[in-house]
């Protein structure tokens, strides 16, 4: 059988999680770059590595529900940059950067080429570490010094720019990185999803709720439409990786780009849904908007994502 | 969340492979016609002589019952053997059969339901009206009891395979005509009772399945009545808690094999080195995979709550929808050779004609999402 739906623990461990993230990272209101020390005290940092090298021992499930809530808090893309950075310590023989990583000492960011020289750092005021994603591969690289601050088009994390520097030997599989980004996206596609239909509950135009509208409604049903794609295909994928099965690439990719478009739809449907509300600063909105904009780019969607579905 | 494939699951699979690639008919269904209804009782029979007539009903009313795993599997690999679809017996086996198992009488369930399994009669839904579609309750095709009967006046439209029927699902109202969703009754209607005229429907695909059916002083006995006399609203609502969530894997099978044809086509004529069609390709091909995930985790709510609720209209709406964007890129792909039609033939330009009752069928987008809004988000309804 096939069930996608947490179990006990599954739910317990995601719980926990959204009741830290609802307590210390209301989305709009807290960094949780800030929340760094507590953070890995919870062990999400070494969610999947062994019991015995201090982890917890879980798989790419929970790591997917992890990620998911992730997103859902717009929590800084620095927890899956040190989630890819533990599997590759690991994976290339580094256990004790693994330890140091997951103990929350040393500090991971997530990092994108800009051209050939120079690449973006992502929330990188701590890191020594940069994680970059290349079609399915995770490299390593030792972060340069601060570089130069930039303003970011997503204004819910820090933004530098530096030199590319030499990557570490050895690389990691980068289907998890696919789909950690896919969960955020999800957890995106969700929290837009319960932004807009909450506030069309409540809204009152016309001597009634806007959700009673059916302009309205059918755009909230249209909401939550998407968000069931990406959450029941980013599940799916998520237990076909972690039992390794052939169609788990494929999987991937389709959670990735089906996840993507729910996020970004989604997101700038709830701008649209909030009304006037939805363009100014205060409504949330747009950090969820903002911050899909910059996991899509994470999420492989020119070759590797083609490649993955319809491979000749 | 866990994927865990037993032995005993993986037998069951070879089993039902074994046997679809023995028995699946190879020559493609006709169209329409009596043709078509006779290769449908056809090949029902021959379900129900291997074992494999209704997989989900109860073993004492002849079925199968698989539980759901079993029926997924079924329905995986009766997609993937290229079995055809239910065909005539869509009402019968998917609405019918399942509200006699639940509302009728042991009479009723004695008389129809191995007809059924046994491909000896097919039945078409007597639900829509001229003036009442969406909005089913607003029904005024009459019924008047005389004696043991109830005599019909008035019209139903939108009957699939009504010419072909042997019975009829029926919505008629027994209580007051502004009486909404009350006094309204569920009963058997025999297709060959004197006053019963179907008239045809062509579709915009130029095939005929749909009619309008015209009732002139039909009588009906009383015993064809399912549950009460003027609760016909709730007997025709007692199907949807059987839903578990299996009810589009056929469909998404089916699709999941028209699209891999397509994109071959697509390899082998060089289209696929477009940029844009290949990246249509790569969504379709994902959103495929996202509508098989949506049906396994309605499964899991299934499983774990004993039946599917408002959710399932969530996959249902984006596989419908779904469904159309194929066979638009099936007709898009064609190129030129689109203005040209097979003769009685599911070709490209039938698809996509044939696709844009998906979204209508069985409930409008419209309403599903009004459903969704309501039911799932808990949305306020209009005043």
């Amino acid at each position: 059988m096939i069930d996608l739906i947490p179990d006990g623990d599954q739910q317990a461990l995601l719980n926990s999680i959204t009741s830290f993230l609802r307590d210390k990272a209301p989305v709009g209101k807290a960094r949780t770059a800030d929340l760094w020390e507590q953070i890995a005290a919870l062990g999400w940092l070494g969610l999947s590595r062994p019991e015995s090298a201090g982890g917890i021992g879980l798989g790419a499930a929970e790591e997917m529900l992890l990620m998911r809530e992730g997103g859902r808090f717009l929590v800084t893309p620095s927890l899956m940059a040190t989630l890819l950075a533990v599997r590759f310590a690991d994976e290339t023989g580094r256990a004790d950067l693994a330890t140091e990583l997951a103990g929350g000492t040393r500090h991971a960011a997530l990092a994108i080429p800009r051209d050939a020289e120079t690449l973006y750092i992502i929330d990188g005021a701590q890191a020594e570490l940069l994680v970059t994603i290349e079609e399915d591969r995770v490299t390593l690289r030792r972060a340069p010094s601060p570089g130069q601050a930039l303003q970011s088009s997503d204004d819910g994390v820090q933004l530098s720019l530096a030199p590319i520097g030499e990557p570490l030997n050895g690389s990691a599989d980068g289907l998890q990185a696919r789909l950690l980004v896919a969960a955020q996206l999800t957890g995106i596609a969700e929290a837009v999803r319960d932004l807009a239909t909450e506030f069309a509950k409540v809204r009152e135009q016309f001597g009634q709720p806007i959700g009673a509208f059916q302009a309205v409604k059918h755009a909230c049903a249209d909401l939550a439409i998407r968000a069931e794609a990406a959450l029941a295909q980013t599940s799916y994928a998520a237990l076909c990786l972690a039992e390794n099965l052939p169609d788990a690439p494929a999987e991937v990719a389709a959670a990735a780009r089906v996840a993507g478009d729910a996020a970004v739809t989604g997101a700038e449907a709830a701008i649209q849904l909030h009304g006037a509300m939805g363009f100014t600063e205060e409504c949330t909105a747009h950090l969820f908007l903002k911050r899909a904009h910059l996991l899509t780019l994470f999420a492989g969607r020119g070759s590797w994502q083609i490649n993955a579905l319809i491979a000749p | 969340m866990k994927i865990e494939i037993t032995t005993e699951e993986r037998l069951f699979r070879q089993e039902v492979r074994d046997w679809l690639s023995d028995n699946v008919p190879s020559e493609p269904r006709p169209l329409d016609g009596p043709e078509a209804a006779e290769f449908d009782r056809d090949w029902q029979r021959r379900q129900h002589e291997g074992g494999w007539a209704g997989i989900a009903w109860p073993k004492e009313h002849g079925g199968r019952g698989l539980g759901l795993t079993q029926q997924m599997i079924w329905l995986e690999e009766y997609g993937r053997a290229g079995a055809p679809s239910q065909g005539y017996f869509f009402v019968a086996l998917a609405h019918a059969g399942p509200t006699l198992i639940a509302r009728g009488t042991d009479a009723q369930k004695a008389f129809h339901l191995r007809r059924i399994l046994r491909g000896e009669s097919i039945w078409c839904q007597g639900f829509s009206e001229p003036g009442a579609g969406s909005d089913l309750a607003g029904l005024s095709t009459r019924a008047q009891i005389e004696g043991d009967h109830l005599v019909v006046n008035g019209s139903k439209i939108w009957t699939s395979y009504g010419h072909v029927a042997d019975y009829q699902e029926l919505l008629v109202r027994t209580g007051p005509p502004a009486g909404r969703h009350q006094g309204i009754t569920w009963v058997i209607c025999d297709m060959k009772t004197p006053g019963v005229e179907v008239r045809p429907i062509r579709n915009m695909a130029g095939i005929h399945e749909l009619n309008q059916t015209f009732y002139d002083n039909v009588r009906i006995p009383l015993s064809n009545v399912v549950g009460q006399i003027d609760d016909g609203w709730r007997v025709a609502m007692a199907t949807l808690g059987f839903e578990r969530g299996t009810g589009l894997i056929a469909f998404q099978v089916e699709m999941a094999q028209r699209l891999e044809h397509l994109a071959e086509t697509a390899r082998a004529d060089g289209a696929v080195r477009d940029s844009l069609v290949a990246d249509r390709l790569a969504t379709l091909q994902a959103e495929l995979r996202a509508v098989r995930s949506m049906s396994l985790l309605n499964i899991s709510r299934a499983e774990r709550n004993g039946t599917l609720g408002a959710e399932g209209t969530l996959a249902a709406v984006y596989l419908s929808e779904l469904e159309k964007r194929v066979a638009r890129f099936g007709f898009d792909l064609a190129g030129p050779s689109r203005l040209e039609r097979e003769p009685r033939a599911r070709d490209a330009a039938f698809e996509y004609f044939d696709s844009f009752n998906r979204t209508l069928a069985g409930g409008t987008s419209e309403i599903r999402r009004n459903i969704i809004g309501e039911r799932v988000l808990g949305l306020p309804r209009g005043k």
